[in-house]
């Protein structure tokens, strides 16, 4: 971490030198505003605009070009309302909702976003997120739980089945994945890998991209019915502006999981070591950052089109049918994967 | 009955290989409406925004039969009533008096409350004169249910009014005893 | 009755306190549910929400304004409700109507029942979250809105049928479009297929969920594609037939899944039932197109030359819903003396008590969906 912040003390140009904790907030608000708050602006202008190709709509076409502006539109037309809610639902607040937020927001530090990012670079850091997601899941159904009604209990309790049938797949396919590479540290995933898609991990042996598959499945498990599910849960009470907090959540666990399943297994912001070893000598460290930026959220962006395409236009299963789906069919092929990545590993070793 | 165990394995596969095919089949087919911009059979605006000048349909793409509001030329009216007689839900109503014309009445109260109109076209059916028809005008809107009454009547006719036809009248009928 | 389940209570109205917010059921309906778990162990349904005094209203008015009122007893498809009344009063008049006017109908109430089997999809896409679905058949539904703008002049309450045959003649054109609209449906139904009924997703969703016996069918006397679905045959259209459906050469379906099927009758098999009666009806749209003969449209005069004598009279239509009845009396003076109509949604609502024991809370509003109730015509 000390050698992360000396470059970007130099890159900054600082003449003084401040201290190191001023740096991390300068490098997680670099973060928030150069990556997140454009990227999710992006794919939520994308995003409507995907659904309503794929349903033979136009989308957005009336802000902006394109309507690009509209999701500028919807946040001011969100700040513009009134929290009001129903009857009695969930105008009590507690200690979990903050906790949620604060979660939220303090997640990216766990984010994989490029070598010059990498603020927790342990030997546990592909963990990490995982963690996050128990506790947001935690949050989301304590508070939930909190509010005393017939359906919003429901929906907490959704919430975290799924997050627990979801994360044990994901959590075998992980440990292939980073057996393949030989550590959980980013920076080691990242090296293993090459620029090209048949040095990518996932199309390296046919164990890694079945792991890959549940992976993206498993993620899929774990957050596609978090509060917004339809009906009869949580969501029916989520509007207003207070608790779009749940919907951002959302996003950024799909984000999340994306940028993982990018650095896992599609070759993370690799380039081509000649020009990486180029700009480095010429110590070009925001050129580096931003190229690697470019093709990590390319890739990024790309699968979740491809996911929530395949996801837009098939019907939801029910929540029994998701813990089957993960507990049946997803466990056992991770199981599969990872025995059959060690043997492939081991075979190539040996040989 | 016990299936075997490769039986079951077979099985297991199968569901796994079926549902990855038909989710997947899904998708695919919904692929040509994302792809083929612009493919006149697939690429359909459904939504269109309503208040437009430009793309939404304007009152002259409606078809003929059209039951947009009620418009009713007041100089052909002759105040039969047949419409407020006939009208389901009481939205028409009248009020005639005696016209300058014996033959003939005065309308002096014409209301359609258009807040209260099904648009189910009787009235016009039966209208004799065919004074009253359906507009092609389909935008009505106001603050107050009190906006939503349209007026076509000529207004109550004055006693002064009433005393100068009268002897207009008396005059006229002088004239042809006279003739 | 257990004691430690917990009651939810939902509904009556939209969003409140905690209702529908799928406009499946096309009205407001409370819902008294014991639940376990996730399981519902029994429940209740009570309607009456939407109740308008139609048929005091009918009685108040002139015979040619009631039509206006019988098409407002299920705004979904207004057609049957002018057909079963004008069918009514028609057996009280012993009027022949045109056969012109008998294929107008005939055309008129397969277009809504197209329609209505749309909508139905609808709602059963929603309910398992597949907005795409929605949207590809809303976007083909609107063709035949516009088919009855086009002939009527309006898109919902039609208001186009009057006693002795229709109010107007067909405009030019409106069989090709007819046809086309036809030809177009027959191509969506295949894409439909593709991405949605044979989807594994919205089988698991629907197989095995909500099933009705044959038993339960006859006792609540559910007619319509929901008893044809679980093998029960019976179709007014064939059994007595009216407006020419005999001389129209058609199947209904039914038992096309196989009487020995265990899953018959569930969520899936009702879905499939429909699709296959719009196939039913297009064929039924070709040929009535076709036999469309010259001449009037109306026996009447107009509107007015209405004379209702005294008698009392019964007739029967398969709505898209089931069989619609209507008794009408008539005691010859300008007003009908009584209206009173038996919609098919009365036994299909009754049914829901017994269809959602024991089936999980998140298949309730599949389940209500794929019953196809219009609360508007149960309370009248």
């Amino acid at each position: 971490m000390n050698e992360l912040l000396d470059v970007w003390e130099k890159t900054l140009r600082i003449s003084f030198s401040p201290p190191r904790g001023v740096l991390v907030v300068i490098v997680i608000l670099f973060v928030y505003l150069l990556v997140l708050f454009p990227f999710a602006y992006l794919f939520a202008y994308f995003d409507r605009k995907l659904t309503a190709d794929l349903q033979a709509r136009v989308g957005p076409n009336r802000a902006g070009f394109r309507g690009v502006l509209q999701v500028f539109a919807d946040l001011v037309k969100l700040f513009q309302k009134d929290p009001a809610f129903f009857s009695s639902g969930f105008e009590k607040e507690n200690i979990w909702f903050h906790i949620y937020i604060m979660l939220l927001f303090t997640g990216v530090v766990f984010l994989p976003l490029g070598s010059l990012t990498l603020l927790i670079n342990t030997d546990m850091s592909a963990l990490l997120p995982f963690c996050a997601a128990f506790v947001l899941a935690f949050c989301t159904l304590l508070f939930s739980l909190s509010q005393g009604e017939v359906q919003s209990s429901f929906g907490g309790l959704r919430v975290a089945v799924h997050v627990l049938s979801g994360a044990f797949p994901a959590l075998v396919a992980l440990q292939a994945a980073c057996l393949y590479a030989g550590s959980f540290r980013w920076s080691v995933i990242s090296e293993s890998q090459g620029v090209f898609p048949q040095s990518w991990a996932a199309f390296t042996s046919p164990f890694l991209f079945i792991s890959f598959c549940v992976f993206i499945v498993g993620g899929l498990v774990m957050w596609s019915l978090s509060p917004e599910e339809g009906g009869f849960s949580v969501s029916s009470k989520l509007s207003g502006k207070k608790f779009f907090i749940f919907r951002l959540g959302r996003f950024y666990g799909l984000f999340l999981w994306s940028v993982i399943a990018v650095v896992l297994y599609l070759g993370a912001w690799n380039m081509p070591a000649s020009l990486y070893d180029g700009l480095k000598n010429s110590q070009e460290y925001l050129l580096i950052l931003f190229i690697e930026l470019g093709v990590l959220l390319a890739k990024t962006l790309f699968l979740m089109f491809v996911v929530t395409g395949i996801v837009r236009v098939n019907p939801k299963i029910r929540v029994d049918q998701a813990t089957d789906l993960s507990w049946k069919i997803l466990s056992p092929l991770s199981l599969v994967s990872l025995i059959g990545t060690v043997l492939w590993s081991g075979w190539s070793y040996i040989r | 009955m016990r299936q075997s165990v490769f039986q079951s394995f077979h099985d297991y596969c199968r569901t796994i290989f079926k549902g990855c095919n038909s989710v997947l089949g899904s998708f695919f087919s919904a692929l040509p409406y994302l792809l083929k911009e612009g493919a006149s059979e697939l690429k359909k605006e459904v939504t269109e925004q309503y208040p437009d000048p430009v793309s939404s349909r304007t009152a002259a793409d409606l078809p003929p039969r059209t039951k947009g509001l009620i418009y009713n030329e007041i100089d052909k009216c002759t105040g039969c009533k047949e419409c407020e007689k006939i009208c389901p839900v009481n939205c028409i109503k009248i009020e005639t008096d005696s016209d300058f014309d014996p033959a003939k009445l005065w309308v002096s109260v014409f209301d359609v409350d258009h807040s209260k109109c099904i648009f189910c076209g009787l009235c016009v059916e039966v209208c004799q004169p065919d004074s009253l028809f359906h507009t092609k005008k389909f935008e009505f809107t106001g603050f107050k249910t009190q906006d939503l009454l349209e007026r076509f009547g000529r207004g109550p006719v004055s006693p002064e009014q009433k005393e100068k036809w009268l002897a207009l009248r008396k005059l006229r009928e002088e004239e042809a005893l006279g003739l | 009755m257990r004691s430690d389940l917990t009651k939810w209570t939902i509904g009556p109205f939209l969003g409140f306190p905690q209702g529908f917010s799928h406009g499946i059921t096309q009205g407001p309906i409370k819902l008294e549910l014991f639940i376990d778990g996730e399981v519902i162990v029994h429940g209740t349904v009570e309607t009456g929400y939407l109740y308008r005094k139609l048929e005091k209203a009918i009685r108040l008015h002139p015979w040619v304004s009631t039509l206006s009122y019988a098409g407002r007893l299920d705004p979904e498809n207004a057609v049957f409700g002018e057909l079963v009344l004008c069918l009514a009063v028609e057996k009280i008049g012993k009027t022949e109507v045109p056969l012109r006017a008998q294929r107008i109908r005939v055309v008129l109430s397969e277009l809504a029942r197209i329609s209505n089997h749309l909508s139905f999809f609808v709602s059963v896409a929603r309910t398992v979250d597949s907005e795409i679905m929605a949207q590809y058949v809303l976007r083909d539904r609107e063709k035949i809105l516009d088919l009855f703008e086009l002939l009527t002049g309006s898109r919902f309450s039609l208001g186009f049928l009057c006693y002795g045959g229709v109010r107007k003649d067909i405009t030019d054109g409106f069989i090709e479009r007819v046809l086309e609209v036809c030809e177009l449906i027959q191509k969506r139904i295949k894409e439909y297929n593709d991405i949605y009924t044979f989807n594994a997703a919205f089988i698991k969703r629907s197989k095995k969920v909500g099933k009705l016996s044959k038993e339960i069918i006859i006792n609540y006397g559910v007619t319509g594609p929901n008893a044809r679905a679980s093998g029960v045959s019976y179709d007014v259209r064939k059994e007595q037939p009216y407006c020419g459906y005999e001389k129209i050469d058609f199947k209904v379906p039914t038992g096309i899944f196989g009487q020995g099927d265990p899953s018959c009758g569930d969520v899936y098999h009702r879905f499939l039932l429909r699709v296959f009666e719009i196939e039913q009806s297009i064929e039924i749209l070709k040929q009535a197109t076709e036999q469309i003969p010259v001449g009037r449209f109306n026996v009447n005069e107009s509107v007015q030359s209405l004379n209702v004598p005294s008698g009392e009279a019964n007739a029967r239509v398969e709505s898209s819903r089931g069989v619609l009845e209507c008794h009408v009396v008539s005691d010859g003076r300008a007003q009908p003396n009584s209206v009173q109509f038996w919609p098919p949604s009365v036994a299909s609502a009754a049914v829901i008590s017994k269809v959602i024991e024991g089936i999980k809370i998140e298949d309730l509003l599949v389940v209500l969906a794929s019953l196809n109730i219009s609360v508007s015509e149960i309370d009248q």
